[in-house]
């Protein structure tokens, strides 16, 4: 996906896994640099309501050392994939809010399309693939959610 | 006793997010610890993912160390939403070569490479992608071999024949050329396995190690013969064609 006209760029890439309030700012600013000019954010947030269950909270729970790895290389991965001249991806693990950011990702290319396609793919491939799970509090008990959700 | 990693609504369901569980093979070890955790376990477990060290691993691996491995029961995450199958170990690229000239020329059919099949279908996580059979002539399956392992980067090559003491049996010779390490302890095994049941497995010449990333083993000629040397070993070879795969390019 690099253009033929740009040499190709030296990723920076960021991932990790966080217990407490992520600062999507701070993430964003993180990674942004001077030859890239599309940066693009996906926040995932914690919705309510979701299948009609009021939710209270959710209570994220990753194998820690293992997801911060399988996050770095899903980045380092698709940033290499794409040419991007950044990626991030951090989760949060523990209790999350409605309305708080339970993950983010940042694809920073040269142009915006790159950076589109590889967030997009970046994200699929954490939700997909990344050893995290998640419990929905509801106002009416508990409940894991897994692929049959 | 294995390290067992519990996560999730399976750590939940155990009440404990680590424990020590003995058994010889990643089955035995999920047997016990369903045993223990109860029928609703149980059930969760068949759809988790599991991983010992740092691969998915087919539950009817062998654990390689079953006194200091840790194994994880890792149930389906959350945005897996399109499936709801545990993922599993990768499905291995295997190959079946049968060396016998009369299997050859057609003066008689090949039963053993069939019988070879038949056993990898049911006994690996495997999809057998080549089949051939060629003459007992060391230049031949010299160029089965090399071709299969350097140009199409097959995870496992199965040869029967040729093993023998008798003048045209050069499988072993010829498996030798092509292979960069041998695994002698694989031979060993089957051999070991035949003599159960007869001394004449001794007589057997049988090889096995690696090149490049695919391991290639030696089998005997005879169905009976071919299917105890692999049954022998079947449950070590995905870990053998992990480790030949890991760090290659």
């Amino acid at each position: 996906m690099t253009s033929t006209d740009q040499p190709a760029l030296t990723p920076i890439v960021v991932a990790g896994v966080h217990s407490t309030p992520l600062d999507v700012a701070g993430l964003v600013d993180s990674v942004r640099r001077d030859d890239c000019g599309g940066v693009v954010v996906f926040e995932g947030t914690v919705r309510s309501p979701n299948h009609g269950h009021q939710v209270l909270a959710l209570e994220y729970e990753a194998w820690e050392d293992r997801a911060e790895i399988q996050l770095h290389e899903f980045a380092a991965q698709v940033a290499t994939e794409f040419g991007l001249g950044a990626a991030l991806a951090v989760h949060r693990v523990g209790r999350v809010e409605v309305g708080e950011a339970a993950v983010v990702i940042v694809a920073v290319a040269v142009h915006r399309s790159a950076a589109f396609l590889a967030a997009s793919v970046l994200i699929d491939r954490v939700k997909a693939e990344g050893w995290i799970w998640k419990k929905e509090l509801r106002a009416d008990g508990e409940i894991w959610i897994d692929s049959c959700e | 006793m294995t390290q067992v990693l519990l996560f999730a609504r399976a750590r939940e369901l155990a009440g404990t997010r680590q424990t020590e569980i003995p058994g010889a093979t990643v089955a035995e070890v999920l047997a016990q610890a369903e045993k223990l955790f109860g029928a609703e376990f149980a059930a969760l477990s068949a759809t988790c993912t599991i991983m010992v060290d740092d691969a998915i691993v087919h539950r009817s691996e062998f654990l390689t160390r079953p006194a200091g491995s840790e194994l994880a029961i890792l149930p389906p995450v959350s945005g897996g939403s399109d499936h709801a199958e545990p993922q599993t170990a990768p499905v291995l690229r295997v190959a079946v070569l049968t060396v016998s000239d009369r299997a050859f020329s057609g003066e008689y059919e090949d039963l053993t490479g069939p019988a070879v099949e038949a056993l990898v279908a049911e006994g690996l996580s495997a999809s057998v992608v080549h089949r051939a059979i060629v003459a007992d002539e060391r230049a031949e399956i010299v160029r089965m071999l090399s071709e299969w392992c350097d140009g199409d980067q097959l995870d496992l090559i199965l040869t029967n024949g040729g093993t023998g003491l008798a003048r045209r049996d050069v499988t072993p010779e010829a498996t030798k050329e092509v292979l960069e390490a041998e695994a002698p302890g694989i031979s060993e095994l089957m051999r070991a396995a035949g003599l159960q049941h007869t001394p004449f497995a001794a007589l057997s010449r049988q090889v096995a190690g690696r090149r490049g990333g695919t391991i290639v083993v030696n089998l005997p000629g005879s169905v009976r013969g071919a299917t105890e040397s692999l049954e022998a070993v079947i449950q070590i070879l995905p870990h053998a064609c992990a480790t030949a795969r890991s760090g290659q390019p």
